[in-house]
Formats: structure tokens, sequence, C-alpha cells
């Protein structure tokens, strides 16, 4: 591949990484723990779009809006029957907690979809073509299309809505922002609904783009992870840079190592970044 | 009868390997405070070991893998406890340079490097085929295969139980104390001259020994190695054993390790059609899931907790 045509892969990749991650920074930063089951988030996304799509037959944009809404109301209840019962537990508790919920994901997957992965059939795409080679499909501009709104909108939601500055005021200060009369229960249950349908919309690109599989959630999750140390854990804007960097990063560095050793890749960025800046490279810094 | 007799004691051999893992997590986090979650890495990296020093050398049958040094099955053993210690000192040089959660972050990177390496570097780890037909240590104490089984439990048991005597008699020494320090406040530990670096590095190092030791007697245990057996799974279930049995006692990590996998393995004794065994292979997942989020919601310190300190001089030796 051309370096035009891995940039575009790579800027692919990258936005679906960033919806994927997105949701996760945000969940950090209200609630303050690393959220495991948001990779199973993306994960169930997927298998939700493909059903909608493949076995109910809705219209592919509809199929992605409803696992969306399916993904949100997930999350939200998990946040309200499993997270915020045990709050006051502390973040070691919740991590825990959330690895024993992607365990239970993963096994509901497993028992609905079955181990085989699953492939959507899109039909014949448009092609952006230059000369002879195959710049990018049309999923392929939508993906870069839906994250570039993604971000505006999510700008706007930080900067202009109430929402946003209580989000802004509870990841600074909880016990300050519940003194100034922000309602805590609400905002946190506004974040878990667009953060896991984000996530739920990253797992139905990616499905698209190639195939969702039980194991996904895991996967996916070490790259969040990868995405999110890059940018500064709590720090939105500097995730959605992080995930672009490691997405764009992955697929330049196929071109000089085995592609097996992709992922391997985004891993060895966040030991480098983690020893060199712990607060991230984009990150203010938050908490250690 | 005999075959549900020898069903209990591979459950029981599981466990005990299990059981030296949760432990060396137990050191680690229990103990000394450090979020491990790459467990399985050092575990790999001594199964690996033991495996690449016990095979037979390559060319004397049909084998496809390149290295096999066909040293004696103790070497095999002690080299693999070194290869783990000399990995998570890698690991730990810059790793325990962080705190909580980026610790966490980046030890279950390391780990998912080590199943990268492992699945691709072909001439080191013979790729996704691995190897297979290992020698077992003290194959010829018995003749019929079956009884086999036993000496491979009490070999299993002896681990157990020496490694459980010298991490009770390093929890009771200074050195116990002081990584207590290091987990409680590491300025009050630092103040009273601790090295806590140091400490940290050597409960790293020595947790990473015996999760390699582990990982050896499995390989021993199921005579083949492929990469997918070293899945972020292997780590995972460590973590809910201690969750489960009370994280900062040894006694707990041995018994939330008994209750996990026997729990997990009962379900085997459902008689299943084929399509029903993969729904019951996919709610082993559920299970331990549901199990972890219950424990930690009802009784978040464990079924068995931390000693205090006059509970253990009573104990001690």
């Amino acid at each position: 591949m051309g370096v035009v045509e891995t940039l575009i892969f790579g800027l692919v990749t990258g936005s679906i990484l960033l919806l994927g991650t997105v949701g996760f920074s945000m969940i950090r930063r209200v609630d303050n723990f690393l959220n495991i089951a948001h990779g199973q988030m993306v994960a169930l996304g997927g298998y939700f779009g493909y059903t909608f799509y493949q076995q109910v037959g809705l219209n592919f944009a509809v199929a992605t809006i409803a696992a969306m809404v399916v993904t949100g109301v997930i999350g939200w209840l998990s946040y309200k029957v499993v997270f915020g019962p045990i709050r006051e537990h502390g973040p070691l508790y919740l991590l825990f907690t959330s690895v024993g919920l992607s365990f239970i994901f993963h096994g509901l997957i497993e028992m609905v979809w079955g181990t085989t992965p699953k492939a959507f059939r899109l039909g014949q795409m448009f092609m952006l073509e230059a000369g002879d080679s195959v710049l990018a499909s049309s999923l392929e501009l939508w993906i870069i299309g839906v994250a570039l709104a993604a971000v505006v909108v999510l700008h706007l939601l930080m900067t202009r809505t109430r929402t946003g500055i209580s989000i802004r005021a509870m990841s600074s200060d909880v016990n300050l922002a519940r003194v100034r009369g922000i309602n805590i229960e609400k905002v946190s249950g506004i974040v878990w609904i667009v953060g896991s349908s984000l996530a739920g919309l990253a797992g139905v690109l990616m499905g698209a783009q190639g195939t969702v599989f039980s194991d996904m959630g895991w996967s996916i999750i070490l790259v969040i992870l990868s995405a999110s140390v890059l940018g500064g854990l709590g720090s939105i804007y500097g995730v959605m840079l992080g995930a672009m960097v490691i997405g764009i990063g992955m697929d330049f560095s196929v071109q000089f190592i085995n592609p097996a050793y992709r992922y391997s890749v985004a891993f060895a960025v966040i030991m480098i970044v983690l020893i060199v800046r712990p607060q991230g490279i984009f990150g203010g810094g938050t908490s250690e | 009868m005999s075959s549900y007799l020898l069903f209990a004691v591979g459950i029981l051999i599981l466990i005990g390997i299990y059981a030296l893992l949760t432990m060396s997590l137990n050191l680690k986090f229990g103990v000394t405070g450090l979020i491990d979650l790459g467990l399985v890495g050092y575990f790999a990296v001594g199964a690996y070991t033991y495996a690449l020093f016990t095979a037979s050398p390559p060319g004397t049958g049909v084998e496809s893998y390149n290295i096999g040094l066909g040293l004696p099955l103790w070497v095999g053993f002690i080299a693999a406890a070194l290869a783990a210690g000399l990995f998570s000192f890698l690991v730990g040089l810059p790793a325990l340079r962080l705190r909580g959660e980026y610790l966490a972050i980046a030890t279950y990177a390391a780990a998912e490097v080590v199943k990268a390496v492992a699945s691709n570097e072909e001439w080191l780890t013979n790729g996704v085929v691995g190897y297979s037909g290992l020698p077992q240590p003290m194959r010829g104490a018995v003749e019929a295969g079956n009884s086999y089984q036993y000496v491979f439990l009490a070999i299993v048991v002896v681990s157990v139980v020496v490694v459980y005597w010298l991490l009770r008699r390093m929890q009771v020494r200074p050195f116990g104390r002081a990584l207590r320090a290091v987990r409680e406040s590491e300025e009050v530990a630092l103040s009273v001259g601790k090295n806590v670096a140091r400490y940290r590095m050597k409960a790293f190092v020595i947790g990473g020994m015996i999760a390699g030791f582990a990982g050896a007697l499995y390989i021993g245990y199921t005579t083949l190695i492929v990469p997918t057996m070293f899945a972020a799974e292997v780590t995972w279930t460590a973590w809910i054993a201690l969750v489960i049995g009370g994280s900062g006692n040894y006694r707990g990590a041995i018994l939330g390790t008994a209750i996990l996998l026997s729990a997990q393995e009962l379900t085997r004794f459902f008689q299943a059609s084929a399509d029903m065994a993969s729904l019951l292979a996919a709610s082993r997942f559920v299970a331990m899931g549901l199990l972890l989020v219950v424990i930690i919601r009802f009784r978040p310190r464990g079924i068995l907790t931390e000693k205090t300190e006059s509970d253990i001089a009573l104990v001690g030796d």
C-alpha cells in the first residue's frame, strides 16, 4: 500500500478507535475508574448491529442507530444496577467489578451469537479512486465523517450545555460539584448513555469494516487503554488525538514490522509514554 | 467410581497450580499493593522456558521445533523460575516507577506483548503449533498411566505447601512488615529509612518467579504448550480468586482459588449435547463474572480477611 492509502486506512482505524475511547475517557473522568467492560460495549454494539442489519434486515443507518440505543441502555443499566451501588468502595473495586461484568457480557455474547465471527454483507460500495488505485470506500469516508461529527457534537456538549459544564465540574472535584447543586447521579447517567452508545457505534463500524468476533471486547479494550494513556487518561480532547495517533501508528507500523505485532506497537507506545510522561502527551495531567 | 476420583484429582492439581499464581499475586497486591494485571506474562515465560529446556533435541523425531535442550526436568523448573524473575525485573525496571492504575495498564500491556511474541516468533516458540509430548516429572515412579495423576498431585501439593511456608515466613519477618508499610504509605516507609523502590522490586521479582514456576508446573501437567493457553483469562482467574478469598491473606488466596475453580470445573459434570456444550462453556464466563460482581457487592474484603499484626504474632514461628 502507498502512503496515501495507509494514511486513509489509519484515519479510519483512528476514527473508530476515537468513538470507542471517548466514552471510556468520559466515564473515567466522572466516575474515576477504568471501565474494562467498555470494550464489551463495543462488542455488543457490533453484534446488535449485525442482528439488526443482517438478520432483521433494517437499513444500515437505522440498524446502526438501533444498536447505539441498545448499547446506551445497557450501559445506563450497568451503571444503575452494578456500578452506582458500590461507588464508595473505590476505583479498584469498580475496576474489578467491570472485569466481572466483562466476563458476563462475553459469556452472554457467546451464548446468543456463538463463537464463529460474523461479517456484514454491505454490498457494492462507491469507491474513491485516484488513477488506478482505490483510496477509500464510501463506508470508510462515512466512518471518518461520523467521527468528525461526533467530535464537534461532543465539543458543543462539553462547552455549551449545562450537562457539559457539570461533567467538567465533576471531573475536577466531585464533592465541590455536589455542593454547588449539580445532580451527580443524573450527570453520570448521561455520561454512561452517551459513552456506551458511542462504543456501540464503534462496534458497528468495526464490524462493517471487518468482522465481529466474541473476543472483540477484550482486544479492543487494550487499544482503548493505549489511546487513553497516550492522550492522558481523563482528558477528552487528548484522548481523541491519542486515538488518531494510535490508529495511524498501528497501520503505518505494518510497513516496517510483522503485522502480527500491530497491537504490540500500541502497547509499546503505552510503556514509553507512561515512563516519559505519565500524565499523557496531550493531557494536562489529572491524578496519579 | 475411579473416574470420578481421577476427575477430582485433576481439579485438585489445577487448584494447586492456580493457588501458586494467586499466592504470588497476594505477595504483589495483597501485601505490597502492586496492581499487576500481567500475571500471565510471567506464567508464560516460565512455561516456555521449561518447554525449551526440557524438550528432547530436535531432529530425533518428527518434531518441527528448533530448540530443545533435553536437560533434566529439575533444571527446567529452576530455569523457569529464574527466567520469569529476570523478565519481571526487566518489566519492573520501567513499570514500577508507575503507581496504581498506570502500573496496571503497563503490566497488562507487557503480558500481551509476551503472548504476541509466543505466537509469532516461530524460531523460538514454534509459533501456534507449540510443543507437545513434553516430559513429566517423576513419570517413571509408577507403571500404570492413571496412577501418575496421584504422583503429580503430590508434587503440586508439596510445591504449594513449600511456597505457602516461604511466603508466610517472609510475612512475619521484617521484610514482610516493610512490604506492608510500603503498601500503606510510601512516605512513612521512606521516612523510616526503607528503600521503597527496592522493596517493591523484590516483591515484584519474587512474585514473578513463583508465577514462572507455576507456569512450568502447568506445562509439566499438560505436556503441551501453545500460545492460546496464555490469554488474559489466566490473570483474571487469579485476581478473582484473590478477591473471593480475601486479599492480604495467603490462606484466603488458596481458599478463593479452590472455590472459583471447583465452581468452574463442576459445570463439566453436566452431560450435554454438542449444542448445549458450547452454551455451557459460555455460561462458565457468566458464572465467573457473576461470582466476582456479587462478592465485591456484598463481601468486598473477601471471605478471609487480612490478619492484623497481633494475630500474626500469635501464630508466627
